[in-house]
């Protein structure tokens, strides 16, 4: 009775492989963010299997149907900058390389006609190893080298709601978990120079410190709306920043700091320049817990011109 | 022999077809294109999207459904060649929404 089990299973397994297909394809994928202080840029292939069935559309014709999508992206990040200490820095800002992985699945449930509905799940690692110089006793002869590795895990949901009607709302809940371990340099300090042939002293800016490395978790959600009229999308969305102490791997025992968004983003009518927003929010930024350079409340305003980027790409 | 009779005849009744979604202004979310109710374009309005394949050349029931912001517009390409060869035409999303049918 076992045996047959068995031979039964290994019948189906075959059958279940062959009975659906996939389809491969590769595409670019960039994505570049900058602002005044910093940026980013992200770039790579995209690599997409989308499940097909062959399903018969009359006289023997058999056409392949779209099913769920498996999305493969390695890409580089590579920072414009290597100041980290802006208050409002860019989401997923890193001072130095990484190489990131992300594997993406997507089930999509639109039909002929109905509602329109579709949710993606993500999962990244980053990766990067970085050469981190100082000098300890303040002199440039007396260089020390060390090579750190810094890496980030995240996970990011994304839903797609609407009726698949003119003028019905659509709505995109978007939830992302990050927990990140980087290593950072030292600031540079004004180290005085020994008075030189000429008597002149001078100074020069060295990092005397060691890097150091703290753990990161960073949950955020944020709530995609277009209320079906007009041409302008609205995305409150909430961050919670927790740091923790320098050495260690919990993100939870030294600094916290929560922060509220709420962003309008207007999409203009540009000809053959399609998916151009442009986006405005007011910030709310408070320390909830240990300390920091920056006041224990922060507010302002953010804008953002993002290109080649839909409703849906937010978080 | 039935079998090889069968395939001739499905080869004979069958007729090229592209599909083509293309962004041209606005915020334009999600593409999607049926034919005989199969789903054969499923995409974010990024890019263009393209569908090439073999339709009955019996009436064929091609629908479009198109999500996006306000009133953006995209363009829907249909090649048949030696029957309409690269027909487009520009339509405009209506409260973030659009839908069409198109038999052929």
């Amino acid at each position: 009775m076992k045996q047959k089990l068995l031979y039964s299973l290994f019948l189906l397994i075959p059958l279940t492989v062959l009975s659906q297909e996939a389809k491969f394809e590769i595409l670019p994928y960039l994505n570049a963010t900058t602002s005044i202080k910093d940026g980013i840029i992200e770039a790579g292939p995209e690599f997409n299997w989308n499940k097909i069935d062959s399903i018969e559309i009359g006289d023997g014709v058999k056409i392949a149907r779209k099913g769920d999508v498996f999305t493969l992206r390695p890409t580089l990040r590579l920072p414009l900058t290597s100041k980290p200490d802006n208050l409002l820095q860019i989401d997923r800002f890193s001072p130095t390389w990484r190489g990131i992985l992300a594997l993406q699945y997507t089930i999509d449930n639109t039909e002929e006609s109905g509602k329109i509905s579709r949710r993606s799940i993500t999962g990244q690692f980053e990766y990067g190893s970085t050469d981190f110089k100082y000098y300890p006793t303040g002199t440039k002869s007396n260089k020390l080298k060390t090579n750190e590795s810094s890496y980030a895990l995240e996970l990011k949901y994304i839903g797609f709601h609407t009726e698949g009607k003119a003028d019905s709302k659509q709505v995109s809940p978007q939830i992302r978990l990050r927990y990140s371990y980087d290593w950072k340099a030292a600031t540079e300090v004004g180290v005085v120079n020994p008075i030189n042939s000429n008597g002149v002293t001078t100074t020069s800016n060295l990092v005397i410190d060691a890097p150091s490395v703290k753990p990161g978790l960073s949950p955020a959600f944020s709530l995609q709306i277009y209320p079906g009229k007009g041409g302008v999308s609205y995305s409150p969305t909430v961050y919670y920043d927790f740091t923790g102490n320098k050495g260690t791997n919990n993100p939870f025992n030294n600094l916290s700091r929560l922060r509220l968004e709420s962003w309008v983003f207007f999409y203009p009518l540009i000809k053959e320049n399609s998916n151009v927003k442009i986006g405005a929010s007011p910030f709310f930024s408070v320390r909830t817990a240990g300390s920091d350079d920056f006041n224990k409340v922060e507010y302002g305003g953010m804008i953002t011109v993002k290109f080649g980027t839909t409703f849906l790409q937010f978080l | 022999m039935e079998e090889k009779l069968n395939l001739t005849l499905s080869m004979k009744a069958a007729r090229a077809f592209t599909l083509t979604l293309e962004p041209i202004s606005g915020g334009l979310t999600l593409f999607y294109a049926f034919i005989n109710g199969v789903k054969v374009i499923q995409a974010d309005g990024t890019k263009k999207r393209v569908w090439s394949g073999k339709i009955p050349d019996a009436q064929v029931r091609v629908k479009v459904r198109v999500v996006g912001i306000d009133n953006a517009s995209f363009k829907l390409g249909i090649d048949l060649p030696d029957t309409a060869d690269d027909q487009s035409l520009t339509f405009k999303l209506k409260g973030g929404y659009y839908e069409t049918e198109i038999t052929l």
